[in-house]
């Protein structure tokens, strides 16, 4: 790892490489250039990542509240698209970084905004909070269990704000439902469907999975790109010989990174449920799933993945092409029933929900999060939760077996293996980093 | 169907059974062979049979397993073992079987040794990792006290958070001065994490006596965090504070709005409601925020204001009491607005009920529309009255009213949200009259009503642009909610998108077409996408419709089509429009390319020719639009209603005509046309025509056996054949020499004949009448003596192919 660093170092400008472990001050003492000095007011970000996701319209951003400072990729390419960008979109000279250690020592950078494969997540997350930055993760939060619950401890001591970049728990119409999730979220509090709640997110109710996410076996080892610093791009996952489809655009196909469709689509579809339900400080404890045999590098499809909270409440996630048939609905209680469109059981049920109180305000504006130290409306501790069904979803994939959690002590019930799955081994130097 | 897939459910799960049972007598080499070729288990139950031979049967399976794996390279496939050594680790790491995880252990750590290739091996490595005891992860360090001490004067705000909350966890009875202290910090980064920690550490209620204390010497700044933290920890005792703090103005005032309102109480709902509709706009709307959220009785509050008269502004009251429902507000909002408070208007919708609509259609039908007043609010209004009642009720209710009112044109949109089939009628009769034209027209766009998509295209027609791009997105929609058959929504899209239109609204008809998962929609799709302007709705259409559709698509149309849609998505460098290229990637890798047919060695001695081999029409005219390659056949996808026919480039007078058929619906309906001049009906202008029928549909079961399958129509029966199942090919041979014809099915004669003999001479009636007493079907059959002519695919419909065409000309005189 050192290697391919010191020999970018060279080959790149030493001026700009230099610059980056300079800290703000200098430039104060040099007395120029007054633009890198932020106004009390105005905020700075930093992007890791810039492939799809980074330079997205929603996210390569920079205005008067939040200037975008500097980009960091692993993949030159991408990087010097990220630096052009900026140049033509925002007139700026964007901080270009090779190694995100440096993005997120740079005192310039007040947000560290990290899109890049979840593998990183966890690491990146917990070194950002220590460096005193707040953080703008993208979903899903961590590749694991353990991962997760360190970025909710490092965000805590080191008194962090950060933000899970998914929204539907507080706007936008929410897939398949068909209006935002705070009208359902009313008839649910106000407990007229009844108790308990099985959710049904599927192709049915209007939920794709994604199942193009899915690995390739057999993968042939090709020349490594010149632009693409792979042993960067691998990090904390284990060694495996280079394939264009390992990286980039179709990383999720493997577990050692993300967990296909599921972990794609998993928490931005499941955390609003767990909002709904009103599970954000719980998790399930028991996870079955039906699916053929996983790979162990390639993920594949599955059928279904049935979650159940202690008191009863499920929810069940229907792969594509297993979808049930017939009419479904999206929620079902023992009182009533919510379908596709918000078509309800319940006779003018927009006219009883106005008559319940509106769901208690959160801070949805993650600006003003960091400006008045408030906890923004999907913080970590609540985006841990919904990360982790995501997770226990993919560990019972991956083993093929039901498993039972117990949300106390975030560990599986009497089984060890499973267990090993909470925290996975990182390559040196990363794991000493996320301790 | 359905009976052949239970049989081989029931072999395979009595062979399987059979083969757990015998297990042990077979050899490691047997049991290692059974389970590769099972992998991967397609379910559990099959993963446990396939998982408990091959545990029972290590260490020596696995280490045989293990010897499989080569180095990956092109063309190296270890998934197989991968399959098998992975899932016989995870099966006896599973706590229920777990009897032979040591036998297992053994086998993989052999392996391991055994292993040089650094890939495999570090596969193998984690598979040891999952059946030993989890490794001890160092625990977290933590801060001595010196190291906290030291980290408390870090210039970095979050090492001192860190630094504070080592210190308080190491004495919590110190917790207190720490808040003490960070309260007079300038740093709002130290002071909520500070307070966040200690609260976590000793409780919220012990710190509140200190925080009320100290607030009224507060920077703004700390007042601030202290009034958020009141709120988020409901603390009553701290009411009157908060209460107090609504006055102080600006950050402070709405934070302590919204605080109150988290707090609650009966005390607090009245306070909130004093500040709706106050000279302070801020402060109004984080009331109305906080009442809206209100979890206590806000109705007695609202209503007591309400009648009260010392309200400024009643509007946002009014606001909220509509929001809720509170329909008792209902009888002073009318008062209101009589005396001319319009604005309240905005807010009737969630006062009125059924009761009101005879009050709302007086209010409605005395507006002069002169621009000083705004019928808006009054309509929805109107509106919401009749939420309750059925379509069919409140076409009644507002029929009647249109009957009686000096402008009914003010009720069209309403009549027409309706969205029954009666009103759809009535606008589109009012729409005839000049007057009453525009609000009529305004009725039938929002009705939500199939007919009334028809009614609109016909408007759309001879109407400028303006008006075309108001109407075709509310058509698309229409079509896109009620038409269930995809062939049809198709053909009324490619109507909407002929008519002159701007930019966005062709691509919102691409985007509907999207949805329509059919051959004919993709390629509709595909050909938007050379257009700059509608290039990305027209590849995300394409690329929507490939993933959906289960109609085959010509792979060459397909790749192209693809391709082109996947450079597009990439170039916008948007994230969804990342994924999608993704998406189209995948496709393209599994996409197969046409098979072709080939001539047999013996056909091709004989010296017969391909006249479709699967690629291309280039050896035949006609409708190429109703019949198109796809995938290796000729699909036949006639336009709804329309027909065609696909005629040989040459002429023929003797020959063998080989192809092969299959029919992809019930009922399909075609006929080889035989020594037939063009644009003609060959059955009787040509020689004849040769049926191509299903007839085991059930609706073809009364036929007459001169019109079945393979007949020579009208004039020489046939043998009734059974079909193949759907999907499945079929053969045929028409062998026409002279007078003779022959026609053999998948290998059996079934017409073997002589059309003079048949009859007898008279293809035509002698008298010269339209019935024609020697020929079977009594018709006259001019073409039937004809001397060559085409050969020709006839018929029209969607859902049959045809493939391997081919032909031996056996030319010459008769």
């Amino acid at each position: 790892m050192g290697e391919s660093r010191r020999s970018f170092l060279k080959k790149s400008a030493a001026g700009i490489a230099l610059f980056t472990i300079l800290p703000r001050k200098v430039f104060g003492a040099m007395g120029g250039d007054k633009s890198r000095v932020a106004p009390s007011d105005q905020m700075t970000r930093g992007i890791i990542g810039t492939g799809g996701i980074g330079m997205g319209r929603l996210h390569f951003v920079s205005d008067e509240h939040c200037r975008l400072v500097a980009v960091c990729d692993v993949d030159q390419r991408h990087l010097d698209q990220a630096v052009a960008a900026g140049k033509e979109k925002f007139n700026t000279n964007l901080q270009s970084y090779h190694d995100w250690r440096d993005l997120v020592a740079d005192p310039n950078v007040d947000i560290v905004h990290i899109a890049t494969p979840s593998h990183w997540h966890g690491i990146m997350a917990v070194a950002a909070a220590k460096a005193g930055k707040d953080i703008f993760c993208e979903k899903p939060m961590t590749r694991t269990i353990g991962e997760g619950q360190k970025v909710v401890e490092a965000v805590n001591q080191y008194g962090r704000i950060f933000r899970l970049n998914t929204w539907f728990r507080f706007k936008d119409t929410f897939y398949g439902l068909g209006t935002t999730v705070e009208p359902l979220k009313k008839l649910v509090s106000a407990g007229l469907l009844g108790w308990p709640l099985t959710v049904r997110i599927s192709g049915a109710t209007g939920f794709a999975w994604k199942f193009f996410w899915t690995g390739r076996e057999n993968l042939e080892p090709m020349p490594i790109p010149q632009e693409l610093d792979y042993d960067l791009w691998l990090g904390p996952a284990p060694y495996k010989p280079y394939n264009q489809h390992r990286v980039h655009q179709t990383f999720r196909g493997y577990w050692d990174y993300e967990s296909g469709g599921l972990g794609d689509m998993g928490q931005h579809y499941i955390d609003p449920v767990q909002y709904i339900l009103g599970k954000d400080d719980t998790f399930p404890v028991k996870i079955e799933v039906d699916a053929p045999q996983q790979h162990p590098d390639a993920v594949g499809i599955w059928r279904s993945i049935t979650y159940t909270y202690a008191d009863g409440c499920k929810i069940i996630l229907e792969g594509e092409g297993f979808e049930s048939k017939g009419k479904v609905p999206y929620i079902e209680g023992p009182n009533g029933k919510v379908y596709k469109g918000f078509e309800c059981t319940i006779p003018n049920v927009m006219d009883v929900i106005n008559t319940l109180p509106d769901p208690e305000p959160r801070n949805t504006d993650f600006l003003e999060c960091v400006k008045t130290r408030q906890k923004f409306a999907l913080e970590e501790t609540i985006a841990h939760h919904s990360c982790t069904i995501v997770n226990l979803g993919s560990c019972a994939l991956r083993l093929g077996r039901t498993l039972h959690f117990d949300p106390a002590t975030q560990t599986f019930v009497g089984d060890d293996a499973a267990n090993l799955l909470i925290n996975q081994p990182m390559r040196t130097p990363w794991a000493s980093m996320i301790l | 169907m359905k009976k052949t897939l239970a049989l081989i459910f029931l072999f395979l799960s009595v062979t399987l059974g059979l083969h757990a049972q015998d297990a042990r007598q077979r050899t490691v080499e047997t049991v290692v062979a059974d389970v590769l070729a099972a992998m991967p288990a397609q379910n559990s139950a099959d993963f446990r049979t396939q998982m408990t031979d091959l545990a029972a049967a290590a260490p020596e399976s696995i280490v045989q397993i293990a010897a499989l794996l080569k180095p990956a390279a092109e063309g190296v496939r270890n998934n197989l073992y991968e399959y098998a050594l992975s899932g016989v680790v995870n099966f006896v790491s599973d706590p229920s079987s777990k009897d032979r995880a040591d036998a297992v252990l053994e086998g993989i750590r052999r392996a391991v040794s055994a292993c040089a290739d650094p890939t495999n091996k570090a596969f193998l490595t984690s598979l040891e990792r999952m059946l030993l005891p989890a490794a001890k992860l160092p625990e977290a360090k933590t801060l001595s006290v010196k190291e906290a001490k030291a980290l408390l004067k870090s210039p970095v705000s979050g090492d001192r958070c860190a630094a504070a909350e080592a210190l308080m966890k190491n004495n919590p009875a110190k917790a207190l001065k720490f808040v003490s202290s960070a309260l007079k910090s300038t740093d709002g980064q130290y002071r909520n994490a500070v307070l966040s920690d200690a609260t976590d550490l000793l409780g919220a209620g012990s710190l509140v006596p200190l925080l009320m204390k100290r607030f009224p010497k507060l920077s703004d700044g700390a007042k601030l965090d202290v009034l958020n933290w009141f709120g988020n920890n409901k603390i009553h005792t701290a009411t009157d504070l908060v209460l107090g703090a609504f006055g102080t103005g600006g950050d402070l005032s709405k934070a302590a709005i919204a605080a109150a309102g988290k707090i609650g109480g009966a005390g607090v709902a009245k306070a909130l409601v004093s500040q709706l509709g106050g000279n302070d706009a801020a402060n109004s709307a984080a009331a109305m925020t906080a009442l809206k959220s209100f979890n206590g009785n806000i109705r007695d509050e609202i209503l007591q204001a309400l009648s009260g008269s010392e309200q400024v502004n009643a509007v946002p009251l009014f606001a909220l009491a509509s929001e809720r429902r509170l329909t008792e507000a209902a009888p002073i909002a009318f008062e209101r607005l009589s005396s001319g408070e319009t604005e309240i208007a905005k807010h009737l919708t969630g006062l009125v009920d059924p009761g009101d609509i005879q009050k709302l259609a007086g209010l409605i039908d005395g507006l002069k529309l002169d621009g000083s007043q705004d019928i808006k609010p009054l309509v929805n209004a109107f509106d919401a009255a009749q939420r309750t009642l059925s379509p069919d009720k409140r076409y009644e209710v507002i029929s009647e009213i249109i009957s009686t009112a000096k402008h009914k044109e003010y009720f069209f949109p309403s009549l027409g949200r309706t969205g029954t089939d009666k009103a759809v009628e009535d606008l589109s009769k009012a729409f005839a009259d000049e007057n009453l034209r525009d609000a009529a027209f305004d009725g039938l766009m929002q009705a939500d009503n199939y007919s009334a998509a028809a009614a609109l295209l016909d408007i759309a027609k001879l109407s400028g642009k303006e008006q075309v791009d108001r109407i075709l997105p509310r058509y698309a929609d229409l079509v896109d909610k009620f038409e269930a058959d995809p062939a049809k929504a198709r053909f009324l899209l490619s109507q909407a998108l002929d008519l002159p239109q701007s930019v966005a609204v062709k691509n919102y008809l691409l985007t509907v077409l999207g949805r329509i998962p059919t051959m004919k929609a993709f390629l509709l799709a595909g050909k938007y996408l050379d257009n700059e302007g509608t290039a990305r709705a027209a590849a995300n259409a394409v690329k929507n419709i490939a993933s959906k559709t289960q109609e085959e698509i010509n792979y060459s149309d397909f790749k192209s089509i693809l391709d082109k849609a996947r450079s597009v998505l990439r170039a916008t460098g948007d994230a969804d429009d990342g994924y999608s290229a993704d998406e189209i990637d995948k496709m393209l890798t599994e996409a197969q390319p046409s098979p072709i047919s080939r001539l047999t060695p013996e056909e091709e001695k004989q010296g017969f020719e391909m006249l479709f081999d699967g690629t291309d029409l280039d050896k035949w005219q006609g409708d190429k639009e109703g019949y198109t390659p796809v995938n290796g056949a000729i699909y036949v996808s006639a336009d709804y209603g329309a027909s065609g026919n696909l005629y040989t480039k040459k002429e023929y007078r003797n020959f063998v005509f080989r192809f092969e058929f299959c029919f992809l619906r019930e009922g399909i309906n075609n006929g080889v046309g035989v020594r037939t001049p063009m644009g003609v009906d060959a059955a009787y202008d040509g020689m004849c025509e040769v049926q191509i029928l299903d007839h085991d549909a059930p609706m073809y079961a009364n036929l007459r056996d001169y019109q079945v399958h393979g007949s020579v129509y009208g004039i020489i029966p046939a043998k009734r054949i059974v079909h193949k199942p759907l999907g499945e090919w079929g053969t045929q041979e028409i062998r026409v020499e002279g007078d003779n014809i022959k026609v053999t099915v998948n290998g059996e004669v079934i017409v073997d004949g002589n059309i003079r003999k048949a009859c007898k001479g008279h293809n035509v009636a002698p008298d010269g009448s339209d019935v024609n007493p020697y020929t079977v079907d009594r018709r006259n059959h001019p073409g039937l003596f004809n001397k060559q002519g085409y050969i020709s695919f006839c018929g029209h419909g969607e859902g049959l192919k045809i493939r391997n065409v081919r032909i031996l000309d056996l030319g010459g005189d008769i």
